[in-house]
């Protein structure tokens, strides 16, 4: 599904290039639970990042489905967006105006599905994730927790191929996140590939596999092992 | 998705209450602003196009030109020019003249008359423009010489509910009053006609109203003419026609003076919709419009709402922060740029409607006020066609407002908006500044334009002006000259009114003194202007009133040399005249006493006295030299031209020192109604038409002022968003100062440092706008106060002072804000 080719990501400044990340290759299949790890500003956020064509990699090749997305265009990436990959974040990032079911909702508006399908899709999302009482919240009175269900729910709602989690429980305490975590083996286990990015080795026992970034370089080790 | 947007914007709007109202408020005060501007200036605009016939009709005038700068150019017209327009040229279809007189209106056997402005009419005059009779047929009405239309509003005055239709008012023609009947009713003439009435009566009464001479003489001007010409005519065309017909009843009775190539006396067609703006032709009855008033309030409205739309744009960009994290989102989930674009843009559209009803709402509110500064009767009418423009304006201006922040919203990046990288925007925001700028600029310039205007109405007011303005009331006889009855005779008859008022009110010791005059100071179109040329043909101008031997001394006018009249001096009558100080210095005469006027052909006459320059004009004309006499013959005998341009009608002065007006002034009226036998009893008081002379200015003053308190508004709703702008941008910095130790006056004035700038910019850019303007007003008034620096360096200080009191409200809030809030990163 994935495949990274002599990926790197570098910032330019005067006299010296930083690098973020450095040739990394990394094929990922369908159906895959990842867990990328790895120490603050090892570049693991970039990765996702890129992986979500929300950023662009400085030189490299990255291919997904087989396309090579550095030629896709603005409308192609957001088509993507909108069905094939899902964002879940640490801080949530639902918008603080919408009701949980409008933020939930909301995925579906851009895809125009009408209004009908849309109401028996979020009803079920709703349902399936037992948020039904609190669909009328706003996300300033839910609990951390309860913000992030949302958060999946709403990622996951479009039905993508892909779930790409940038430290999904970093602002959780441990019951949520365990509740996060089965969540997402669940999915995972109805087919959705999903990348995560975690600190937590106990998070990182969920996924199938796990990859080591270290300042920039895919590694074999334990990165955190000094 | 609509829906969705929909309630995002709406409960951002109420999530951020403040930001919504400042910037929604902002918006609308601009909007109200151009709405009430754009009202006066399409009124002006569209004078007389409402006639369905607006582009045959034209109003003639005439061009007499005489060489050595005799030129005489007037749209009022000799009587006879409309019936040889129609006689001569057959593209005219059809004419009418216009002529206002003065009359008495009473009703039928009533004895209770008002005075009104007649207008006299041809029966084409029903034909040839849209005002529409309600009542009547337009063949008919003025079959009869004895027929009135009454408009609405003169039936509701002298009819109220009653049907007027042949009902008789009688109207005094001449010296006599003679019956009318109604025979018609008419639409009242719209706000924006030139052509305005009450009653109408026939052309065919003129024999009773203009002299044999007036009616036939081509060297008197007294009604307009108006002309519908036929279809496919212009008056270009007609140009030729029109001096070979000047040139052939010219020629008929003056010989060769008037030769078709000597283009002497010409008459031209001024089209009528041009006749409110068009300041190279004369005014005729109405008064013309500089039309460079409609364009530079034009060019305000339209810059006072551009300015709005910045402010607009500017707090919504500085809001933008906040709403990143949504766009973030958004795009993560796959919306496109273009989504975003339509969503903030609706955003504004919605914020745009809001103020746009607001605005109108608080223009319907100012109508009034703005009708009396004005002087107009505008209305807001929502027609079809209004609302389809205010729709499509609100599309414009949420355009204009809208599409930069949401251009910029847009483009935001999702990984630089979760990273908290996000530049709100560039460093540069010149044209924000500028904007900035040019706002204070305007406010500084109408601040400093308002304090020099009062101040100037303050010299007005209270320069001493040379005689006596204070306690002294004018009254107005109804003795008018006309065929038959002569000025001298007039005069003669009012010199005895005032006898018998004067011996009527003798036991009230309040009353100091009376005077008759033929004008007195103030009078709105000055006193009678002549000219005569010397032996050596150098010609000499002067005013001169007629006057009684109380006039000086009830004025309490200065006499520096000689003497005033006296009833002791019985030739005093006859041949002697006062001069004012500004003739002798014209003259250059060592010793004016004893002196004549050096005019070939003037009786035998006597300067006795000179008096001060006193103002008997208003302060915009320097005084011009004067000269007073009683016996009009002395100065009728020698003079080539006269020039009334009021009515002489004589008038009674009278100096009171009473504490109980009222009580006084119905003393006055109850003699009035004795001596004359219930004329009508029309007073002014001298101080007060001092003080009216200067309404305009007055009415300035109010604009300016008005305009000024406007656009500090929108100043500081300009301001106001640079700054929290400003703060955004330097949250960071402000916390890290803190942090270091500075206190909450330090970062006060760090922020408070850039704006002076700004204002300090606009101080510059505004003393000498202010300057060239202010001085080309004042040259205006011959008398006038000097700009001092002072005045405007106030100027400069209080929007100073109303630009911190804005920035450190944001300022203070910033420092407010803990450092850790500020600082603190995800």
């Amino acid at each position: 599904m994935i495949q990274l080719n002599n990926i790197y990501k570098y910032i330019d400044k005067r006299f010296q290039r930083t690098f973020i990340l450095k040739d990394v290759n990394l094929q990922i299949k369908e159906g895959e639970f990842i867990t990328i790890m790895g120490p603050s500003g090892a570049g693991k956020s970039t990765l996702l990042n890129i992986l979500g064509f929300l950023d662009d990699p400085s030189e490299g090749e990255y291919l997904f489905l087989d396309e090579t997305v550095h030629n896709l265009s603005e409308k192609r990436k957001s088509d993507y967006h909108k069905s094939h990959i899902g964002f879940v974040f640490q801080a949530y990032h639902l918008i603080d105006e919408l009701t949980v079911y409008e933020n939930i909702e909301m995925p579906l508006l851009y895809r125009k599905i009408k209004s009908k399908q849309r109401k028996a899709m979020v009803a079920d999302i709703l349902d399936r994730f037992n948020i039904v009482a609190k669909k009328d919240l706003f996300p300033p009175q839910l609990s951390g927790g309860q913000q992030q269900v949302v958060g999946v729910a709403r990622a996951i709602i479009g039905s993508p191929k892909l779930l790409l989690a940038d430290e999904p429980t970093g602002n959780l305490h441990s019951e949520q996140s365990e509740q996060i975590m089965e969540m997402f083996k669940k999915l995972n286990e109805e087919g959705v590939t999903i990348i995560q990015v975690t600190h937590s080795e106990k998070m990182a026992g969920y996924g199938n596999r796990i990859v080591n970034l270290k300042d920039g370089v895919l590694v074999e080790e334990n990165p955190y092992d000094e | 998705m609509l829906k969705n947007y929909f309630k995002i914007a709406l409960r951002n709007l109420f999530k951020h209450k403040v930001y919504s109202f400042i910037n929604i408020f902002g918006l609308a005060v601009g909007i109200a602003c151009c709405l009430l501007i754009g009202l006066y200036v399409q009124n002006e605009w569209s004078f007389d196009e409402f006639h369905s016939n607006s582009d045959r009709l034209y109003r003639a005038w005439v061009h007499e030109d005489y060489g050595n700068d005799e030129i005489y150019f007037n749209s009022n017209t000799p009587i006879i020019l409309a019936s040889t327009l129609e006689n001569n040229i057959p593209e005219v279809g059809a004419t009418t003249r216009f002529s206002n007189i003065t009359s008495l209106v009473r009703r039928f056997e009533q004895d209770e008359s008002t005075s009104e402005t007649v207008n006299v009419v041809d029966p084409a005059f029903f034909e040839m423009f849209d005002f529409t009779l309600i009542h009547g047929n337009s063949d008919v009405v003025f079959e009869n010489p004895g027929s009135v239309v009454l408009t609405e509003e003169a039936v509701t005055q002298y009819f109220g509910n009653q049907n007027p239709l042949q009902q008789v008012l009688s109207l005094q023609i001449g010296d006599e009053f003679e019956d009318f009947i109604v025979t018609g009713v008419i639409q009242d003439p719209p706000v924006n006609s030139s052509i305005q009435f009450d009653l109408l009566i026939p052309f065919s009464n003129s024999p009773k109203i203009f002299s044999e001479g007036a009616r036939t003489s081509w060297f008197s001007v007294s009604p307009e003419t108006y002309v519908l010409l036929d279809e496919n005519t212009r008056a270009e065309e007609l140009e030729s026609k029109l001096s070979s017909m000047m040139a052939s009843v010219l020629g008929e009775e003056y010989g060769d003076e008037f030769n078709e190539s000597g283009l002497i006396y010409t008459v031209g067609l001024q089209p009528i919709t041009d006749i409110h703006l068009n300041t190279d032709i004369p005014a005729g009855i109405a008064p013309v419009s500089d039309p460079s008033y409609s364009y530079i309030l034009g060019a305000i409205a339209i810059l006072v709402l551009l300015i709005a739309c910045v402010n607009f744009m500017t707090l919504s960009l500085s809001r933008s922060t906040s709403r990143a994290k949504e766009v973030g989102i958004r795009k993560t989930i796959g919306a496109e740029r273009q989504h975003l674009m339509y969503q903030f843009w609706g955003e504004a559209f919605l914020m745009t409607t809001i103020a746009l009803g607001i605005g109108v709402f608080i223009a319907e509110l100012l109508l009034p006020q703005f009708n009396a500064l004005s002087g107009t009767e505008l209305q807001l009418f929502f027609s079809f066609k209004v609302l389809v423009l205010l729709f499509s304006s609100a599309l414009f201006v949420s355009m204009i407002s809208g599409i930069y922040p949401a251009l910029i919203l847009s483009g935001f990046k999702p990984v630089q908006i979760f990273k908290g990288q996000l530049k709100v925007t560039g460093e540069k925001n010149l044209f924000r500044q500028s904007m900035v700028v040019f706002q204070f600029t305007l406010s500084i310039a109408l601040i400093a334009g308002t304090l020099i205007i009062g101040n100037q109405l303050d010299y007005m007011r209270s320069k001493d002006l040379g005689y006596q303005k204070d306690q002294v009331v004018v009254l107005t006889t109804d003795l008018n000259a006309g065929p038959g009855n002569p000025l001298m005779n007039v005069l003669e008859n009012a010199s005895q009114l005032t006898d018998r008022l004067e011996s009527e009110l003798s036991a009230s010791s309040d009353i100091s003194r009376m005077s008759m005059s033929s004008f007195t100071p103030v009078q709105t179109g000055g006193w009678i202007g002549a000219d005569f040329r010397e032996s050596n043909d150098r010609k000499r101008e002067f005013n001169f009133n007629i006057v009684d031997h109380n006039f000086v001394e009830t004025y309490g006018i200065q006499i520096i040399h000689g003497r005033g009249f006296t009833e002791e001096n019985p030739s005093d009558q006859r041949r002697a005249i006062l001069v004012n100080q500004a003739l002798v210095d014209d003259y250059g005469w060592e010793n004016p006493i004893g002196m004549q006027l050096p005019g070939p052909n003037f009786e035998d006459h006597e300067i006795v006295g000179v008096v001060e320059n006193f103002n008997y004009e208003s302060l915009h004309t320097p005084v011009e030299p004067l000269v007073l006499t009683i016996n009009t013959g002395v100065i009728f005998s020698g003079i080539d031209n006269i020039n009334f341009s009021a009515s002489p009608t004589p008038r009674i002065s009278i100096q009171f020192s009473s504490e109980d007006l009222p009580l006084l002034m119905d003393r006055i009226e109850k003699s009035w109604a004795t001596v004359t036998g219930g004329s009508p009893f029309n007073y002014t008081f001298v101080d007060q038409a001092v003080n009216n002379q200067y309404r305009q200015e007055q009415r300035l003053s109010q604009i300016v002022l008005f305009g000024s308190i406007l656009t500090i508004v929108i100043a500081c709703l300009g301001l106001f968003g640079l700054a929290s702008l400003m703060i955004v941008r330097r949250t960071k910095e402000i916390g890290v100062r803190k942090v270091l130790g500075a206190t909450s006056y330090n970062i006060v004035l760090l922020v408070n440092k850039e704006f002076t700038k700004l204002v300090g910019i606009a101080f510059l850019i505004a003393v000498p706008i202010v300057w060239y303007l202010m001085s080309r007003w004042l040259q205006n008034f011959a008398y006038r106060i000097d700009i001092g620096l002072g005045i405007i360096l106030l100027a400069g200080i209080s929007a100073l002072i109303i630009a911190w009191l804005t920035v450190s409200y944001q300022s203070l809030k910033a420092t407010l804000v803990n450092p850790i809030d500020s600082l603190r990163s995800e």
